[in-house]
């Protein structure tokens, strides 16, 4: 392993990377006093790299959902159960799959050096046979339905499917019940080895861990076909118009009021730090133009247009960029308007100057606050990671940011021609 | 780690802890008022939480306390309701990163000073909140109370207690109901305020890198509260007997059925079996590793979430399950008969280990996460018994096979409910 430290000052945390010579690169972020350890194996494989370029040089498409349906047969193994095998160490095991990434994660108070050999074997000795294929199909399903009956993820997948006509992060994660059932053993299988490589992976440990004895533990549970595994795969993704899909999405659901989300799709391409500064640049416009100190927000809450659900996201990678504003209002369609009317009059008048400072500040206290938490640092660490960037260079960012930087932001990614609108609303006769 | 503790009693039932740790990087501060769960009640207290944050002397709008908060280093005040059993608790909330991270010796003291704000300054207009902000934020509840059936899950669940429960307090939801809400004004709920601050029994729990004798002197300066007559609430009833178990559908547009079975465990969270009802609902329905989770999931298929959980002030054992509508009476009858196994001893050694190893590293963590330890430590104050994690562990490391299998005897079916889908439509327009 090749070791190196970095500190940083403003968070007060340091955080040790160790490289293996094969490019898988380990991460320790030392935190005394806490009793939990988390540790995360981490590839760069999500649901929106349904098509990619394989080692031939060939485009190689697989059914929706692959990504998602990989990470559950991980956890088949030869012989035993992996979940039990956890649970006797005292550790919880799990998963989860994003758009960019799939990540296998426990935490322990115990017998942390073991549970990370159990995590690093397992993701790295799967057990996939057609039976097995099979069986998940059910399982897989109900997840799906379950997410149909959310009327959260439909207003928001609705929204991005307005907005991509062919970026795959129009999909769901989890594919559909006629995609999941098209997936075979030999399609898992070929992502797997693919994806599953050295280069392409991370792990992440945070807690009262001792980083030496981490790496010496990496290191001697690799095997040496995942050290050989020489793989940096290439996404194919389709090239999106510069405008939007659709401008209008509704759909009618069981809920007691309609559900709105405003979408604003980026049609620039940005990476890296660039990419980063930009986000918190937009996110700072977000807080001043909406948050609830807002005159907007106070505007709206009392007209009762809006309620506590009012709330703004930015979503940034390389792949897309876009902003979402949503909720739950009786007046949608008047809010949209209201909405774009107040981001031409800032366009024009410019932002209160007061208010970039306190949110500025705003900002640095929630950010510090948030390194209380392991799970929280662990995940903006990867996410960021994942991205290409640094999210411990969040503060120094932050201070660089002027007035200026963001109008210039501003008046670039909010045109009122590349936002949707989706709604999900009730019937109509069935009002509570 | 938790370094320290110190319980003081500051004024007549108004009891403060105070929890140092100097492994974060906030502070945090609890205020708990404690009230018995009636319907009027629940109502009120849930819209006094929303009219608090309105408006006080000091900060007349949301807006002036929101710029506030901001300059606060983006300080979060809450204040809300919680049901824990047949109570109900009504809670503010502040947190400020800790003064070692921000330029700013007094932040411990301005929050106080907003917190004192908010409880003991509110805004008043003829002797009632104003009436806009009462009117607006009674709509704005029953707008929440209504968008509980947007979340099919948790929905599914809270139908279920409904059903069992009927006639007993812990039906009520934690915000009452649209009937009593649409019937408070202004001036009743301002008078009814004024009563519980005196008449409650108030914990305030405080948990940062703090010292204990500059909270305790700010905090005795700036929070004071009037005191008189204060109640004493009753244990709740967790008895009932079940002539037949009510077996309930309900129709809703759903694509994936819910299905909720209630049972009464007969345990009481005081009992010295209590820690062996946490081990039975735990090898029943605790995560990947239970009973439940692996015949109906892992072997059967038959759905993507299955779990139980135990409703500990109430000794109610709920099991809940995401399924498809025809294989209802399929799910109903393998989680009878894994209840079933567990009455008649069939548990392996290993899977006691596995559950107990869970709870223990659960209660092993808890000092991980501020706002989650001082929640269990107030849980632990409301069953008027505070002990200590060390202790509790133990309690579980000797819990035996033959005391689950005890326990789990006593637990009974009350009710089935299940919802399940009608024909939905569907409908796209460019």
């Amino acid at each position: 392993m090749k070791i190196k430290h970095k500190y940083y000052k403003s968070i007060d945390e340091k955080i040790i990377i160790g490289e293996h010579s094969s490019g898988l690169k380990v991460f320790v972020l030392p935190k005394k006093d806490f009793r939990k350890k988390h540790a995360y194996f981490m590839t760069k494989y999500g649901s929106i790299y349904n098509e990619f370029i394989d080692d031939a040089g060939k485009i190689v498409k697989k059914p929706e959902g692959i990504a998602h349906f990989l990470e559950h047969k991980i956890f088949e193994e030869d012989e035993g159960n992996i979940f039990e095998k956890f649970a006797l160490l005292g550790a919880r095991v799990n998963a989860f799959t994003k758009f960019d990434a799939t990540a296998y994660n426990f935490s322990t108070v115990d017998n942390f050096y073991e549970s990370l050999k159990l995590l690093i074997d397992f993701v790295q000795k799967p057990h996939i046979t057609d039976e097995n294929v099979e069986k998940e199909k059910g399982i897989i399903e109900q997840e799906i339905k379950m997410y149909l009956d959310n009327p959260d993820w439909k207003v928001y997948f609705n929204a991005l499917k307005a907005m991509y006509e062919k970026n795959p992060v129009r999909e769901d994660i989890a594919g559909s019940v006629e995609s999941i059932n098209e997936i075979t053993k030999d399609d898992l299988m070929e992502c797997y080895n693919y994806f599953y490589s050295p280069k392409n992976m991370i792990i992440f440990v945070i807690g009262d861990v001792n980083y030496e004895h981490v790496f010496e533990t990496v290191e001697s549970e690799l095997t040496k076909e995942f050290i050989e595994r020489d793989y940096e795969p290439e996404l194919v993704i389709g090239e999106e118009k510069a405008g939007v899909n659709q401008k209008f999405i509704r759909e009618t659901n069981d809920v007691s009021q309609p559900k709105f989300i405003y979408a604003f799709k980026e049609v620039k391409k940005y990476e890296s730090e660039e990419l980063f500064k930009r986000a918190i640049a937009i996110k700072i416009a977000l807080i001043a133009l909406f948050g609830n100190s807002s005159p907007l927000y106070k505007e709206l809450y009392e007209l009762g247009w809006i309620d506590e659900s009012f709330s703004t996201e930015h979503s940034f990678n390389k792949f897309f960029i876009h902003t979402i504003i949503g909720g739950e209002s009786d007046y949608p369609d008047q809010l949209y308007k209201r909405v774009i009317q107040e981001i031409n009059q800032v366009k024009k008048s410019g932002f209160n100057k007061e208010d970039l400072i306190r949110i500025k500040r705003k900002f640095t206290g929630r950010y510090i606050s948030s390194f209380n938490s392991l799970q929280a640092i662990a995940s903006l660490f990867t996410n960021y990671y994942i991205k290409g960037m640094d999210s411990f260079k969040y503060l120094d960012l932050l201070e660089e940011i002027t007035y200026e930087y963001i109008l210039e932001v501003f008046d670039s990614h909010f045109e009122e021609k590349y936002s949707v609108v989706s709604i999900v609303e009730s019937d109509g006769d069935d009002i509570g | 780690m938790i370094n320290k503790m110190k319980d003081i009693e500051i004024q007549e039932k108004v009891n403060l802890h105070l929890l140092k740790s100097d492994k974060f990087k906030t502070d945090l501060i609890g205020i708990y008022i404690k009230r018995p769960l009636k319907e009027k009640e629940a109502s009120m207290n849930a819209l006094l939480t929303r009219v608090l944050e309105r408006g006080m002397n000091k900060y007349r709008t949301a807006q002036k306390l929101n710029i506030h908060l901001d300059g606060l280093y983006g300080a979060i005040l809450v204040s809300d309701v919680h049901k824990y059993g047949e109570k109900h608790v009504f809670q503010f909330k502040m947190q400020i990163p800790d003064k070692r991270y921000v330029p700013s010796d007094d932040i411990f003291l301005e929050s106080i000073d907003t917190l004192n704000e908010m409880i003991n300054h509110p805004l008043i207009i003829k002797d009632g909140f104003k009436e806009e902000y009462v009117e607006q934020e009674k709509k704005n509840l029953i707008q929440t109370i209504r968008s509980l059936k947007n979340d099919k899950s948790s929905y599914a669940i809270r139908r279920c207690i409904e059903v069992m429960c009927e006639g007993e307090p812990f039906k009520i939801s934690q915000n009452g109901s649209i009937e009593k809400i649409e019937s408070i004004d202004a001036k009743e709920l301002y008078k009814y305020y004024r009563e519980i601050l005196k008449t409650s029994p108030i914990d305030i729990c405080v948990i940062g890198n703090i010292d204990f004798d500059y909270v305790e002197a700010v905090i005795r300066k700036k929070l004071k509260f009037e005191r008189e007559n204060i109640i004493s609430l009753e244990r709740e009833n967790i008895y009932k007997l079940i002539d037949e178990v009510k077996d309930i559908e309900e129709e809703m547009e759903v694509e994936q059925g819910k299905l909720t079975l209630g049972f009464r465990t007969n345990t009481s969270y005081d009992s010295l079996d209590y820690e062996a009802s946490v081990l039975f609902t735990t090898i029943l329905g605790g995560g990947a590793n239970s009973k439940l989770f692996n015949e109906i999931r892992e072997e059967k298929s038959l759905s993507y979430y299955i779990y139980a959980k135990l409703e500990k002030h109430k000794s109610i054992l709920l099991i809940t399950a995401g399924i498809n509508t025809k294989d209802k009476n399929q799910v109903v009858d393998l989680i009878k008969s894994n209840v079933r196994k567990i009455q008649e001893g069939v548990i392996t050694e290993e899977e006691l280990e596995i559950a107990k190893k869970s709870i223990i590293s659960s209660l092993e963590s808890k000092s991980d996460y501020p706002n989650s330890f001082i929640n269990y430590y107030y849980n632990q104050l409301l069953g008027n018994q505070v002990i200590d994690i060390e202790k509790l562990i133990k309690k579980y490391q000797e819990v035996t096979i033959e005391e689950i299998v005890s326990v789990s005897k006593k637990t009974k079916l009350d009710t089935i409910h299940f919802i399940k889908g009608k024909e939905k439509v569907t409908t796209n327009e460019n």
